[in-house]
């Protein structure tokens, strides 16, 4: 494990790049994700009181 | 093309592409950071640093690929009223935002112990920024003009006039004298970079093109329903 993680005089860069890129990929992804699902469940839900009211 | 315009059509077709985009993208992740992380060697001149190199430049080659994406998708909903073009474009739009930060942050943490500095005014830096910036003006576009036909059409004219720094960001290097080295991949005669280190950078390539696409199509249907709200509640107003 020692091993793998270090990578040298320049580690701290290194770490950095994939500590920074893979944090804003994975947020992006959950934040996109997350308004869709939320949309898509406020929809269903105008859906229904609509066919409620109907009734 | 033009069957896919049906929001009910295109739905299903993201429904069917989403499970197999977000497996792609798990396991070319995956495999992809065990080999950028640990089974591609060091480069004999910078050493470890090389690894940057493989989320830099799938970032870089993102960050056009997805402008490209939006000033096609502006083009068609300019020219043929695509309804479903102008939300591919709006949807698109902060994903290649982030790949282009994610360039440039990426390319300054590489540049501070390759080249001494983390930044320089050079053709190929300055031309990625204006790319950001170009990004940033298209979303800014969206969200500043209340009426949404208005406002994708001026944003999409923003994104057609903007890809005219496409090509000056690929051929800046050859252009202009600059820190940033030439193209060692993507260039006539093949690429420069040993077969150990094309393996990770593919495999990476191919994990941000899979996370590209779901990324859209999770943003396009959350677009299209967001429309469709809007639609229903102006439609409730009315009603009453």
């Amino acid at each position: 494990m020692n091993e793998l993680l270090n990578m040298g005089e320049h580690q701290t860069f290194i770490w950095l790049s994939y500590g920074i890129t893979f944090l804003v990929i994975v947020a992006l992804g959950i934040a996109s994700w997350r308004r869709h699902v939320r949309l898509k469940t406020l929809i269903a839900n105008l859906k229904a009181k609509k066919k409620e009211e109907q009734k | 093309m033009h069957k896919y315009a049906n929001p009910a059509r295109f739905n299903r077709l993201a429904n069917a592409i989403l499970p197999w985009s977000f497996g792609v993208m798990a396991i070319a992740f995956a495999y992809g950071l065990y080999q950028a992380l640990v089974a591609s060697p060091p480069d004999y001149q910078q050493g470890e640093t090389v690894r940057i190199m493989y989320i830099h430049v799938p970032s870089a080659w993102m960050s056009l690929a997805v402008y490209m994406v939006l000033a096609s998708a502006s083009f068609v909903s300019l020219v043929w009223r695509h309804p479903l073009a102008d939300i591919a474009a709006k949807a698109s739009a902060p994903v290649g935002a982030t790949f282009t930060a994610l360039a440039l942050f990426t390319g300054s943490l590489w540049g501070k112990p390759m080249w001494g500095t983390y930044w320089e005014w050079d053709a190929r830096m300055t031309s990625v920024l204006i790319l950001l910036f170009l990004y940033f003006g298209y979303m800014a576009l969206w969200r500043s003009i209340d009426d949404q036909q208005k406002a994708a059409k001026a944003a999409a004219i923003l994104a057609i006039v903007g890809v005219i720094n496409v090509p000056i960001i690929k051929f800046s290097v050859e252009w202009w004298n600059t820190i940033h080295q030439p193209a060692s991949v993507m260039r006539m005669g093949g690429p420069t970079i040993d077969g150990s280190m094309l393996i990770p950078l593919f495999t990476m390539f191919i994990a941000f093109h899979a996370y590209f696409i779901t990324l859209l199509l999770w943003r396009m249907k959350a677009e299209l329903n967001e429309r469709k709200i809007q639609i229903m509640k102006e439609n409730e107003v009315l009603g009453q």
